[in-house]
């Protein structure tokens, strides 16, 4: 028989779940505490990608190297280096003021390439032959399609996200409580942890960090309320610092980990966590260990209450909490009523689930009839897309 | 001792994964389909035991208990410590999910393995001398864990050599306040209810 968690009227859920992870999208009430945290933590997402939003570009014509940054100012004193096949320098030099650099003529040797430098991390290249016959005018170098694309983004982008805002749009990013859902949240969960490229795991950070900030809020609040794991992410950059090769590893490494815990997040708030039992189950995990799962979810209120009433019932009696062996015998004899009284409360539980008929599977409660949810399906194959690219593509191929 | 997504390499995750799936296979067929209550409400316990911080100086450390679920459960524990890593990485963010392998290796199979032997033994031998042996595993399942983290976090990365280091010796006097606790335990439990230890 199968088994399912989804849930009968008036029945209360084993864990709240959030009013968004039941009937799509619905806003809470934005407040001024809300706001500023989206506010800090948004700004702390986009300080360390300051660094990658300055490139170098490179560009040549009538036998000319022109370097020119982003914004279109010139790379002036930028180092340029002329090497052949084997990486052996053949020229090197500065650029002039404006940024241009004039090909020297008679070259004996072979030039293969042409590597620009500037202060700040700046390197790019350019082929030999690609200098020598100019580089062509691309088709986003218009200014006029520059334009048209920002003005199509801009006008695009705020028509979807009005829809998406919308609890009414059918455009409305209700939770992926499918298999292909729980497949695809898995797979951007993997694919974070196989990415290495630091522009890379800041471009999904900021994805992710935009769509808990338009789809599901409550994850800041979840966020706030588990930010003792944050320790352990300041723990383990501040040990990385004491080495060299730590040091080059720590943005990468803290990135990559704030990105998985943050995604890691959004599943349990977005989903929420019986339909994440109900899609486990639909993925062929053992029933016997989603049972035991769900079970634990149940009884851990009420077991985290008795402990709290032992341990505050030794404390009126006097007893300290310590290491000192009566300290510690105290406190081994309150765990071993903890434990007494759960195998005691268990027994009970399974005499009764006995009486009503319970032999180790839970009738099926109702059918799944939930829509499949399209427009958060597309978004998770795109971002799915996205970060596996980062994955299997070489990082120049992608942002070089 | 939680490991968090994204500090492992991949071949460590998979090693991980690799030996987790077949022990929990195995501790799942051992579980008996109708007892899944008892096994829920036991993994409550523990997790709720586990939140327990006790004072060490300025700095407050929390039980594991992984060595006493053994104890109790036998190999069954790997089941009821795997189910609470999950809860764990799921609802506090403690642990990940996709090193959640290398996490079950680490807490849970030594656990598992160690209490299923000190199961064994205290059948053998007397009543005095049981709750050492309950010392010794729950301490002694502490330190091989704190091995285990030692080992992966070192074939990792050079670089998390000097967090690796740290995190042994941190866990040094969890290891020993959890075998003192662990002493009166196993004495406070064979004298109220002996055959929560398998012994008569």
């Amino acid at each position: 028989m199968r088994t399912t968690f989804q849930l009968r009227n008036g029945q209360p859920p084993l864990i709240p779940l959030n009013k968004g992870g039941i009937r799509g999208l619905s806003m809470p009430p934005l407040n001024i505490e809300t706001l500023m945290h989206i506010f800090i933590f948004s700004i702390l997402l986009l300080l360390p990608s300051e660094a990658n939003a300055h490139g170098l570009y490179l560009s040549s014509e009538g036998g000319k190297l022109y370097a020119n940054f982003s914004d279109h100012s010139p790379a002036s004193g930028a180092v340029v280096t002329v090497v052949d096949e084997d990486g052996i320098v053949i020229i090197r030099d500065t650029l002039d003021e404006k940024g241009i650099w004039t090909l020297p003529k008679g070259i004996e040797d072979d030039p293969k390439f042409i590597i620009v430098e500037m202060p700040g991390g700046h390197l790019t290249r350019i082929a030999w032959q690609e200098v020598l016959h100019g580089t062509s005018k691309g088709f986003f170098d218009y200014l006029s399609v520059r334009i048209a694309i920002g003005v199509m983004v801009l006008g695009g982008g705020g028509f979807f996200i009005k829809h998406l805002l919308n609890p009414k749009s059918k455009m409305s990013m209700s939770p992926p409580s499918t298999r292909i859902g729980t497949i695809l949240i898995l797979l951007v969960l993997t694919g974070l942890g196989l990415l290495d490229n630091l522009f890379c795991l800041l471009l999904c950070l900021l994805i992710i960090s935009l769509f808990a900030s338009l789809v599901v809020r409550k994850v800041f609040a979840t966020i706030w309320r588990c930010k003792g794991v944050l320790i352990f992410f300041i723990f383990t950059g501040a040990t990385l610092l004491w080495t060299d090769e730590g040091r080059s590893l720590a943005p990468v490494l803290i990135t990559k980990m704030l990105a998985m815990w943050l995604w890691g997040v959004i599943w349990i708030t977005w989903v929420g966590f019986e339909r994440i039992l109900l899609t486990l189950e639909k993925l062929r995990v053992p029933s016997v260990l989603i049972h035991i799962i769900a079970f634990t979810a149940r009884f851990l209120p009420i077991l985290s209450e008795r402990l709290k009433m032992m341990l505050a019932a030794q404390a009126s009696r006097g007893a300290k909490k310590g290491i000192r062996p009566l300290q510690l015998r105290n406190l081994a004899g309150g765990i071993g009523c903890l434990l007494l009284a759960s195998f005691e409360q268990a027994e009970n539980v399974e005499r009764a689930m006995r009486s009503r008929g319970f032999s180790g599977a839970f009738p099926c409660l109702a059918g799944d009839d939930d829509k499949v949810p399209c427009v958060s399906l597309i978004f998770l194959f795109i971002f799915a897309c996205i970060v596996w690219a980062g994955v299997i593509l070489p990082c120049p191929v992608l942002f070089m | 001792m939680h490991i968090s997504d994204g500090v492992l390499s991949p071949y460590v995750v998979g090693t991980g994964w690799a030996i987790a799936f077949p022990a929990l296979a195995i501790s799942i067929r051992r579980l008996r389909v109708d007892q899944v209550s008892v096994y829920g409400v036991v993994a409550a316990a523990f997790f709720a035991g586990s939140t327990i911080h006790v004072p060490v100086g300025p700095f407050s450390m929390h039980l594991v208990l992984t060595g006493i679920a053994g104890l109790l459960l036998g190999w069954g524990a790997l089941t009821v410590v795997t189910v609470g890593l999950l809860l764990q990485a799921l609802f506090i963010g403690f642990g990940g999910l996709t090193v959640l392998g290398v996490n079950i290796v680490m807490m849970a199979l030594p656990g598992a393995l160690m209490g299923a032997l000190g199961r064994q033994w205290m059948r053998q031998i007397s009543l005095k001398k049981r709750p050492w042996i309950g010392s010794l595993i729950g301490g002694g399942t502490i330190l091989i864990s704190a091995s285990l983290l030692y080992v992966t976090l070192c074939t990792t990365h050079t670089a998390l050599m000097p967090l690796a280091r740290l995190v042994f010796f941190g866990h040094v006097p969890i290891a020993i306040v959890e075998g003192i606790l662990s002493f009166w335990l196993v004495h406070f439990l064979q004298k109220v209810k002996p055959s929560l230890l398998g012994v008569s």
